[in-house]
């Protein structure tokens, strides 16, 4: 769907969803899943359908994915890092810590 | 509770271990902790703050160095730049193929941020600001201005005498069938994968909306050889024509007219067809598979698998509603903004805008404004009289006039057309985080629903992650074409009229702080918030114990 312009960058790795992806050093996370072909990152709380990111600055919360263990990350604004564990976000977010109560 | 329907503006805290390096850590600006109202703790003080290092706040911080006043500026991004020079520095040092697809001027965004990098400001990038605030105003007059703000995790107040917000603007949202298909993003946000990654659409693009950038956007994913199957314009058709009539204003600034028409050329160069297109619609079904439209009153169809959409630029008002500060609606623009003088001072004493979140004017008068700003926090720090100030200011002024005329050709020439600012397909989603339709705010409407800020009750519009960033213009625009044949106060006048009442008499939705997501662990952490930080205490919360600033 992307394809990256052959200028030099530093490649690092992380995890998605149980495979792994190559991104350039300073990608967004956002920037990394749409450069492996990912479109969709996230499903919605009220009616289940499938959403991707639309304004990549930080402002329309469409690109919300789960980063290490914690829902409702903004991927466009967050850095990709050398394993980093990314997972798409279903519907409402689960509120980690909860149960523990 | 925690279901995602009551994803209010603050976020949960996510996770009882696993957050130490969760987030990338900025440099942190050094802390002086000072004690202020209420036994809070402020962790932070300067004589001028200013929200954003895009040209605005790069060039309102450089000006306030000049004059030795002690700066502090607060950004999100990792580098300096704002939107338009986004990434500048990396791009010019080593990615040429970058920079040849982005242009000159791009590139000559880094000297900007040169001079901003050696200016003396202290710099705060990986920050977000989520509240402006004026509470400590009676208490402390050396600093009466506090900001919220998020920095790797913590949250902190900072206290600054003069405030200069420079937060920028946003791509006005396009309420068109199909464009919550993932496939469909800003034609900014496309040039932003392009700045900040080097990313270019490899499978069919169809670029769709009206505006400069539109065009531009069109030749740099040409030159870089993307496949851009068309680029539709959305104006009415004749508008581009019409705007001959403003010639006298286009010619202000004829580099800017004559970039413009080679944008055209070069469109026309390259085989990109562009054509009107009206009734735009995006189809497919987990994703972009063709876009559908009427092109001189035939309907077309084309397939793709990304759709770019543009219909324009608005404030990133957020921060300044939630202030409560004045706001006016710009007619041309159909934006809402704060009411600023001719210093970009807002309604409240010391806090001043500058840059596109003031007025949408583009990059050059974004520095210019941003100066003006400064001259003004100099002044008001007593650093320079009246008459410098002024002496200083004209070059600026003549510069933004000149600037100002230019974009009233621009606005005429682009205004986007009614299908975008009151939409009437019932079917089409406004709201996309909480999925309302235009037919949900038309029954509300048609219920009595008097304004935008009760039809976030009704039909929880506005009241999702983005906080109405999204949707807020097209809901006050829906409403200002149908309240009229409503049943409520107003009812008649749109009846008589044939065109409802006003946007202005409709409003914007009431924005609340914080304006940017953080979590009530975080929250709660900031020093001297009393009740709530004790809760996060409580025995058996993951947060128990944890101190954070």
């Amino acid at each position: 769907m992307f394809r990256r312009l052959p200028d030099p960058a530093a490649i690092v790795t992380f995890d998605f969803e149980g495979a792994t992806f190559d991104a350039c050093e300073g990608d967004s996370v956002a920037a990394a899943l749409l450069a492996n072909g990912v479109l969709a990152f996230r499903t919605t709380p009220v009616s289940g359908t499938p959403r991707g990111p639309w304004c990549l600055i930080g402002e329309c919360h469409e690109c919300l994915v789960e980063i290490d263990g914690e829902p409702n990350r903004q991927a466009c604004m967050i850095e990709v890092r050398a394993d980093m564990r990314v997972r798409r976000q279903h519907g409402a977010r689960m509120v980690a810590g909860w149960r523990e109560e | 509770m925690i279901d995602g329907r009551h994803d209010c503006l603050v976020g949960i805290d996510g996770g009882a271990g696993g957050r130490t390096g969760r987030r990338s850590t900025g440099g942190q600006a050094d802390a002086r902790p000072a004690r202020g109202l209420q036994g809070s703790v402020v962790n932070e003080t300067a004589e001028l703050a200013i929200v954003g290092a895009g040209p605005a706040g790069m060039s309102a911080a450089v000006a306030a160095r000049e004059h030795g006043i002690d700066t502090l500026v607060l950004d999100e991004q990792t580098a300096p730049g704002g939107q338009i020079y986004r990434n500048v520095e990396t791009v010019t040092a080593g990615r040429p193929n970058t920079a040849r697809v982005l242009g000159e001027d791009y590139v000559a965004g880094a000297a900007i941020v040169r001079a901003f990098r050696e200016c003396g400001a202290r710099y705060s990038p990986r920050t977000s600001v989520w509240e402006v605030s004026t509470v400590a105003r009676r208490a402390d007059e050396a600093a009466p201005l506090e900001l919220g703000i998020l920095q790797g995790g913590v949250a902190r107040l900072v206290r600054a005498h003069c405030v200069i917000v420079a937060a920028g603007a946003r791509e006005r949202a396009a309420p068109v069938p199909g464009a919550l298909l993932p496939g469909v993003m800003g034609v900014g946000g496309a040039q932003s994968l392009l700045k900040s990654s080097g990313l270019v659409p490899d499978a069919p693009a169809v670029i769709a909306g009206s505006g400069p950038l539109v065009y531009l956007v069109a030749c740099q994913l040409a030159r870089a050889g993307a496949p851009v199957r068309a680029v539709l314009l959305t104006m009415s058709p004749g508008r581009f024509r019409r705007a001959a009539g403003a010639l006298p204003q286009a010619l202000a600034m004829p580099g800017e007219l004559r970039k413009g028409l080679g944008w055209r050329r070069a469109l026309a160069g390259r085989g990109v067809k562009v054509m009107h297109a009206s009734d735009l619609a995006i189809i497919g079904d987990e994703r972009v598979e063709a876009v559908r439209f009427f092109h001189r009153g035939r309907e077309r169809s084309m397939d793709a698998s990304l759709v770019l959409l543009h219909e324009g630029v608005i404030p990133n008002a957020h921060l300044t509603l939630a202030a409560q500060l004045d706001h006016v609606r710009d007619e041309r623009q159909h934006g809402f903004r704060p009411a600023v003088d001719e210093w970009g001072e807002t309604s409240e004493r010391g806090l001043l805008a500058a840059g596109d979140c003031a007025h949408v004017l583009g990059a050059q008068a974004a520095v210019d404004s941003g100066r003006l700003a400064a001259l003004e926090a100099a002044y008001r720090l007593g650093r320079i009289d009246s008459r410098r100030r002024d002496a200083l200011a004209k070059p600026h002024r003549a510069s933004l006039e000149r600037r100002r005329r230019f974009q009233e050709f621009l606005d005429f020439a682009f205004e986007p057309g009614a299908a975008v600012l009151r939409p009437s397909d019932p079917a089409v989603t406004v709201c996309r985080c909480e999925e309302v339709t235009i037919a949900e705010i038309e029954s509300v409407i048609a219920r009595g629903c008097p304004g935008p800020d009760q039809a976030k009750a009704f039909t929880r519009c506005g009241m999702g992650p983005c906080q109405g960033r999204m949707c807020a213009t097209v809901v006050s625009g829906i409403f200002a074409g149908r309240r009229g044949a409503g049943t409520g106060a107003d009812a008649g006048i749109g009846t008589r009229t044939g065109a409802g009442v006003d946007v202005d008499t409709v409003g914007h939705y009431r924005i609340r702080p914080p304006v940017k997501p953080i979590t009530v662990g975080e929250l709660a952490a900031l020093e001297g918030a009393g009740p709530a930080r004790e809760m996060v205490r409580a025995p058996g919360h993951p947060r128990a114990g944890r101190r954070l600033v």
